[in-house]
């Protein structure tokens, strides 16, 4: 059973790695409009299958 | 003749097509339509009308020309970029009339439209579009003409100019506790099983796992509970030592966090027991949630409108044969400034060219244009009709008569949070009944059990921390907030909906609130007008662009051309048919004579013969009846116009108290001193001339007309075609106020239980890691639910 002292901080360190990456992307604005980027993949697609 | 009663509509903005423009079978309402049409079908770019129905913008004036020329001062452009350099500028546009999928299709194609443009992006929640392009191959004028041309046209003011930057702290937070919480539980679990008893070593791993759930508490208390502990603290500090009456909902919070944190840090580390951590967690992650639900307004809603919001950003200064855009705030007195059609008067000063006319109606309600003579003392805030003026500066912008009103002492400071009674008394009562409590429950347990004294004592405190009330407002108050939203009503934050329940005074400005703009009812007085007549004065009618001229257009639907058509801006306009001359106007213009003149109405000559004249008053909102008849009831009504006591007869019936050409200051000094008879006031205005009283009333509720990019600051904005849901609005925050008040009571229910469990013994760890957060989660789900079913049921009655 010894090994959930090694298994408990990888998962820590993951799951820390995780909040941090969460952190920074919320930082970078990437959550502040969902709407546009929606409708762009879509534009694009249609776009496409026309010409 | 007959005329095709089937209106097709146009194929670019959906509007009625009354005259015959076509391409290709498609219908058009205007040659601005067709324009967009065509341009769009030479680039290829037809995609825009295959996503949506008719999802074009009707350009409403086809001559934009001379609108941005400020921005060819590079002074002014480099204002608005947020990059400059030789080969690439990047600017954001403000572009209010994006709409719908097939907007975002265009201005994402803007690159393939416009030479010049290297890419831009667009956000559609915020409206805003991200240009980069190159300085020498296209200007930001060009671009910005470009943009209003197909519809989009770009908003430029101070405001926009400097991006605000963003609190993302509380995002943070919430993630840090959701990942502390998530965590705890799971190092719970072992626990919550009794798993201790199966596995050799498991004390090892349960001290290993406790005093993990104690790092994670750590960071969940000072990281994320941070705001609570510090405005907790300084609130009870204010309220011992400087007076304060008010004891915000924090205190108790905090009271119950700390408890909770400090008694399961005991237990760890000296008992070596697991301590209440996974209840700590979920308290604080759910407060949080709570909380980041609160925060959640209409983010592309400013509600803080300054004066640089409604001022033109520049204007065209004259130093004799030149001239050179400037900033407003660089004006000097003595600057001579060129202003064009529908520009705004940045500050007082004196008329220089010819006569000119003014419309007001923006600071004073007034809703008739005023003719203005050379020498004239103009006053900020006028917008130039019809014609090109050049006026002297005469005082400074920041000085000028209108923006006093903004440099008042009243307005400056931010409106504070309005003292909430209802959390006042809540959080000031529960505070000290809770204390008292456990105090009690201590010194009992002093007498009977020592040992149990502490526990029991801490468990009181633990059970009666109010975070159902905490949730249950957020929650409830969010959802209400987007019903309310979805209808038109936006405001500004919860708090604001709160004390919407606690007002007894509705204060209303008349023109552009109770009356609509651009509607008026008009009256004839005079000689009885033949079939000819009718029809000669609607002719000319038409030719007018005066706002009270255009009406007369109505009167008779046939018409006919005439001749010779002047318009005297100011005055009136004459015309020919056949050998008749026909003029409609002023009375002094029509009769020719210099003669006291009646404002708002419109007299009428044919053959130089006098007929008589339209007289001409507001048109009232539909349903105004009505809706102050069934708000009479409730509160005290008063009457606040800036305008001139013409309806009062119409008006008296509805409100208590009528109120009549008060300028802004003294609609303020009016709202001023209704407060200190303890009223609690809502001011329901419209335009800038409320800005004060919106400043000064508990709650501002400004009325937005349609396609009208600013409202003053307030608190509540509501589109103009909700007026008439006005007491309906009041009736359903008070029963989500009803709503937030049942939760309590149902969290008391749980809580009681829990008290009543944890005191005999039968609060095993499991049941307790069960029972904390499903009573949290049961309050949230009842008061969203609850709150939804509220707004369902009343669903038939919006109007």
């Amino acid at each position: 059973m010894e090994i959930i002292y090694f298994l408990i901080p990888v998962a820590l360190v993951m799951a820390i790695g995780f909040l941090v990456a969460f952190y920074f992307a919320n930082k970078s604005g990437q959550f502040e409009d969902t709407v546009s980027p929606a409708t762009r993949i879509l534009i694009e697609t249609i776009s496409k299958e026309e010409s | 003749m007959t005329i095709n009663k089937i209106h097709t509509s146009c194929y670019h903005c959906g509007d009625k097509c009354l005259s015959d423009i076509k391409i290709e079978n498609k219908n058009f309402c205007c040659e601005g339509c067709k324009y967009v049409y065509e341009l769009l079908q030479s680039k290829d770019l037809c995609t825009y009308y295959d996503l949506n129905n008719a999802p074009g913008i009707k350009l409403r004036a086809l001559n934009n020309s001379g609108k941005f020329d400020f921005l060819t001062e590079k002074e002014i452009e480099s204002e608005f970029l947020n990059f400059q350099s030789e080969s690439l500028n990047i600017v954001t546009l403000y572009i209010p009339s994006i709409h719908c999928s097939s907007c975002v299709w265009i201005l994402e194609n803007l690159k393939s439209l416009l030479l010049g443009v290297k890419s831009n992006s667009l956000n559609f929640t915020s409206k805003k579009l991200n240009v980069h392009y190159d300085p020498k191959q296209v200007s930001l004028k060009e671009i910005a003409e470009f943009l209003s041309s197909i519809g989009y046209e770009p908003v430029f003011n101070i405001s926009n100019a400097k991006a605000k930057p963003k609190n993302n702290q509380l995002v943070f937070q919430l993630a840090l506790a959701g990942f502390c919480t998530a965590n705890t539980m799971i190092f719970s679990f072992p626990e919550y099983l009794n798993l201790d008893a199966d596995i050799i070593n498991s004390a090892k791993f349960n001290n290993l796992f406790n005093y993990l759930n104690l790092g994670f508490s750590i960071h969940l208390v000072f990281i994320s509970a941070k705001d609570y502990l510090v405005n907790g603290l300084n609130s009870f500090k204010a309220f011992l030592f400087k007076n304060s009456k008010v004891l915000s909902l924090e205190t108790p919070i905090s009271i119950g966090i700390l408890t909770l944190f400090i008694f399961s840090t005991y237990q760890v580390l000296v008992l070596k027991s697991p301590g209440y951590f996974d209840s700590l967690a979920g308290l604080i992650f759910f407060l949080l949630a709570g909380k980041y639900f609160q925060t959640k307004t209409y983010e592309y809603l400013d509600f803080e409108h300054e004066y640089g919001s409604f001022l033109p950003i520049a204007v065209k200064v004259i130093k004799g044969a030149e001239y050179k855009y400037s900033n407003i705030g660089d004006l000097k007195i003595g600057d001579k400034i060129e202003l064009i059609n529908q520009e705004l008067i940045p500050t007082d000063g004196v008329l220089v060219s010819d006569d000119g006319e003014l419309d007001y109606s923006f600071v004073s309600g007034e809703p008739d244009t005023l003719a203005i003579k050379k020498g004239q003392k103009l006053f900020a805030g006028g917008k130039v009709q019809n014609s090109k003026i050049l006026m002297q500066v005469s005082t400074l912008v920041k000085n000028s008569y209108w923006l006093q009103l903004w440099n008042n002492d009243n307005y400056n400071g931010l409106k504070e949070n309005p003292n909430l009674k209802v959390i006042s008394v809540f959080s000031k009562y529960f505070t000290f009944i809770t204390l008292v409590l456990a105090l009690l429950t201590a010194l009992y347990w002093y007498n009977v059990d020592k040992s149990q004294m502490c526990f029991n004592s801490v468990a009181v405190l633990i059970v009666a921390c109010p975070c159902a009330f905490t949730l249950a407002l957020p929650f409830s108050m969010s959802t209400a907030m987007s019903l309310l939203g979805s209808k038109g009503v936006f405001a500004k934050n919860q708090n604001v909906l709160l004390a919407l329940n606690e007002v007894d005074t509705l204060v209303f400005d008349k023109t552009g609130t109770l009356t609509e703009n651009k509607k008026w009812d008009y009256i004839y007085s005079g000689q009885v007008l033949n079939h000819q007549d009718k029809k000669l004065i609607s002719s000319l009618a038409s030719y007018s662009t005066h706002p009270l001229a255009k009406q007369l257009q109505h009167i008779h639907d046939e018409k006919i051309e005439l001749k010779k058509v002047n318009e005297i801006p100011g005055k009136g306009i004459v015309a020919f048919y056949k050998d008749i001359i026909i003029k409609l106007g002023k009375e002094s213009f029509v009769k020719d004579i210099n003669e006291s003149e009646i404002s708002g109405s419109v007299h009428i000559s044919i053959n130089n013969s006098y007929f008589g004249y339209f007289s001409f008053s507001p048109g009232f909102r539909e349903h105004w009846q009505q809706t102050l008849t069934e708000l009479k009831d409730r509160f005290r009504l008063i009457l606040l116009s800036g305008d001139n006591a013409n309806s009062q007869s119409v008006l008296s019936p509805f409100f208590d108290k009528l109120l009549f050409k008060k300028s802004p200051f003294e609609k303020l000094e009016v709202i001023k001193n209704l407060k200190t008879q303890h009223s609690n006031i809502a001011m329901i205005g419209d335009g800038l001339n409320d800005a004060g009283a919106f400043k000064e009333a508990n709650v501002g509720i400004s009325l937005r007309h349609e396609n009208q990019a600013f409202t003053p600051s307030c608190d509540i904005i509501l589109e103009s075609k909700s007026f008439a849901n006005i007491p309906l609005i009041f009736n359903l925050i008070k029963g989500v106020k009803s709503i937030v008040f049942a939760s309590f009571i149902l969290s008391l229910i749980y809580n009681g239980c829990g008290l009543y469990l944890a005191v005999n013994g039968f609060l095993s760890p499991m049941i307790a890691a069960i029972f904390m957060p499903l009573s949290s989660i049961s309050v949230v789900v009842f008061s969203v639910f609850v709150t939804k079913y509220w707004f369902k049921k009343s669903e038939m009655k919006w109007k």
